[in-house]
């Protein structure tokens, strides 16, 4: 008999933990040639705004030691023609769609989630990208401050009663704080984490890597502060998390669910093997069949730390 | 259909100080594979370096199954796949973003390869010549030593000229000088151009085709993560629009532009 994979985050039950990262799986479409989507647990969209927008000069991207950075600058296509053109691709599939949403202020965060609200295709849940700066409190991230996380999540909370998944930056001092606001307001579960701040430089030349010079960091380089991330979350609230950063096989993704996490999201490791989140949920199958595990569910959390 | 296929290295030859022809068995590559498309090669398990490399299809033998590369050793990636020997498999996504397109209305083909730009060049040379298209190709390097593929393309039933930066070998100077020449003799719309090479060249191509009105192909190199359309990393800019700038992804859009396309002055 095959193991249980499925996994709850909120009233949202997923076939399996793997999801695909934001930003790291395209509009879903991009990987159809390589494997079927409804073998994953979710889908999160690359990040919606309300205006489509181009994205930020290239060079946009540069490869570091197991890792790489990303200025991509938020480029989409905006939420009506994703509504029109990106969303209906998706709705065969069955697996989690979520939708992941910014904006540079509340309301504007409050216009993207009530256009998709309003459209009458399957969404599962959100995914708030409270990475993106915030124009009010002066580019700053939403989820650098917990009053203005709690804020942004409670607005938000009335206008739906899908799930709502707090994506966090991990370029803080202290991220269970922040979780524990969007907990308090209304959130379902966090994603943890977005990439971290980082830097490339180029000595021959002497010039940034990046055309913004600093970028954000993802990738296997990230994988130790995301467990710890997680971690801290976990001893400050009792919302499921899904963990992000530098997974690549299954075995990671045991790590992240023994540290805490309900779910996972698969973000690089999409562009090196593009159906390498398809071949992780195989592989815990026969993790689970190998290891007499009947509910892989139960590992959440289960870390034994008396060493 | 792009695709991961596993391949069997049937050959790795060293043909400059710096370039290597590798041969792939790839089968269902070889009758999928159109010139200007490209591969994306793993060329490593480990996550140092953790993208894998883009290089142009160089060659296709249908019958055999194979896949030719031509690649330059630039640094960690192309230094692990020079390594590469009969016996290993490698692991490469393909074919992969948009193939140059037929010659408009009959027009001769004219293809201009400048460095390693040679490697989509020949594969359509090939292909081209085996439709009974008579290329012309325009060769340019810095020096002799530098000039590769001349073997491979001396065997194409196709007029070839040199250009090298230094004279060591046929005309004296850039391979855009050549081709400059060299379109004195058609009237603007008697001739397709195709060029690939580096980003310097491409500009000087796109500029004197636009300034001729000469219908021109050029096959662009950027720097890519994913080499499918998902991580946004390889934009390159089209000309603004009153909207602002404009970027198109030279993996998914490309690497096969018209000329009028992109905004290679930025
Ligand atoms: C669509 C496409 C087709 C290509 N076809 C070929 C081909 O047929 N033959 C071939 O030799 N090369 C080709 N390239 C370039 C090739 O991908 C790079 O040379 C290779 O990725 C370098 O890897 P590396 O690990 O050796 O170098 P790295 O260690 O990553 O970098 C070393 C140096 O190489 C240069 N470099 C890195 N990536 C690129 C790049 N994408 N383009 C140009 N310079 C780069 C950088 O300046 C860097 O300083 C192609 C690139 C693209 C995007
Ligand atoms: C190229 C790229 C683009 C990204 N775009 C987004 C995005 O639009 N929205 C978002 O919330 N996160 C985005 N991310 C962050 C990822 O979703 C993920 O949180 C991060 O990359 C860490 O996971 P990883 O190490 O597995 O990649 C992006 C990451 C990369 C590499
Ligand atoms: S390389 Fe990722 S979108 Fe082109």
């Amino acid at each position: 008999m095959s193991a249980d994979l499925r996994v709850s985050i909120g009233s949202l039950t997923l076939n399996n933990p793997v999801l695909v990262a934001s930003g790291t799986f395209g509009y879903g479409e991009e990987f159809a040639p390589y494997f079927d989507l409804s073998v994953l647990g979710g889908v999160v969209t690359k990040t919606i705004t309300l205006e489509p927008r181009a994205g930020n000069p290239p060079p946009r991207i540069a490869e570091t030691a197991a890792g790489m950075l990303n200025s991509i600058g938020l480029a989409n296509v905006g939420v009506e023609v994703f509504v029109r053109e990106k969303l209906p691709a998706l709705q065969r599939y069955s697996t989690a769609i979520i939708v992941n949403i910014a904006g540079r202020s509340a309301d504007e965060f409050k216009a993207v989630l009530r256009r998709l609200e309003e459209c009458d295709l399957r969404i599962d849940g959100y995914e708030l990208n409270y990475s993106c700066p915030n124009v009010k409190e002066g580019g700053m991230a939403f989820s650098a401050r917990p009053d203005v996380a709690y804020e942004v999540t409670v607005a938000l909370r009335k206008e739906t009663t899908r799930p709502l998944i707090a994506k966090l930056t991990p370029n803080v001092t202290r991220i269970g704080e922040i979780a524990r606001a969007v907990a308090e307001a209304g959130a379902d579960a966090v994603s943890a984490i977005n990439t971290l701040v980082g830097m490339a430089v180029d000595h021959r030349t002497r010039t940034p890597k990046l055309a913004t010079v600093v970028g954000g960091l993802s990738g296997p380089a990230i994988k130790p502060v995301a467990l710890a991330k997680v971690w801290e979350i976990k001893n400050a609230v009792s919302i499921p998390i899904i963990g992000v950063g530098g997974i690549q096989n299954y075995e990671d993704v045991l790590e992240f669910m023994l540290v805490g996490a309900s779910a996972v999201q698969v973000g690089t490791a999409n562009f090196v093997t593009p159906d390498c989140a398809a071949r992780i949920v195989r592989d815990l199958e026969s993790y689970c069949d190998r290891e007499g595990i009947d509910r892989l569910a139960d590992l959440v959390g289960r870390l034994n730390v008396e060493c | 259909m792009p695709a991961l296929h596993s391949c069997p290295v049937v050959s790795n030859e060293q043909v400059t100080a710096q370039v290597f022809r590798l041969t792939v068995r790839a089968p269902r590559l070889a009758t999928e594979a159109a010139p200007g498309q490209f591969v994306n090669v793993k060329v490593w398990e480990g996550p140092v370096p953790l993208w894998r490399r883009p290089f142009s299809v160089y060659s296709v033998d249908r019958d055999a199954g194979l896949v030719g590369l031509l690649f330059a050793v630039r640094g960690t990636g192309t230094r692990l796949l020079a390594g590469a020997t009969p016996g290993d498999t490698l692991d490469v996504l393909g074919p992969l973003g948009r193939a140059f397109a037929p010659p408009p209305e009959e027009r001769q083909p004219l293809l201009v390869a400048g460095g390693l730009g040679v490697a989509p060049v020949h594969f359509l040379a090939q292909e081209m010549s085996a439709q009974g298209l008579h290329p012309m190709v325009l060769l340019g390097a810095r020096d002799a030593a530098a000039l590769c593929a001349l073997d491979d393309l001396a065997r194409l039933p196709v007029v070839l000229h040199l250009a090298t930066e230094d004279g060591s070998r046929g005309f004296k100077g850039p391979v855009t000088e050549l081709l400059a020449t060299v379109l004195t003799d058609f009237h603007h719309n008697g001739v397709a151009v195709y060029a690939c090479g580096p980003v310097g060249m491409l500009r000087e191509v796109t500029r004197i085709c636009t300034a001729k009105r000469v219908w021109g192909q050029i096959c662009l190199e950027t720097l890519m993560a994913c080499g499918i359309g998902a991580c946004m990393g390889c934009a390159v800019p089209t000309h603004a629009t009153s909207a602002g700038p404009n970027y198109k992804l030279v993996c998914k859009d490309g690497p096969v532009f018209d000329v009028r396309e992109l905004d290679l002055e930025r």
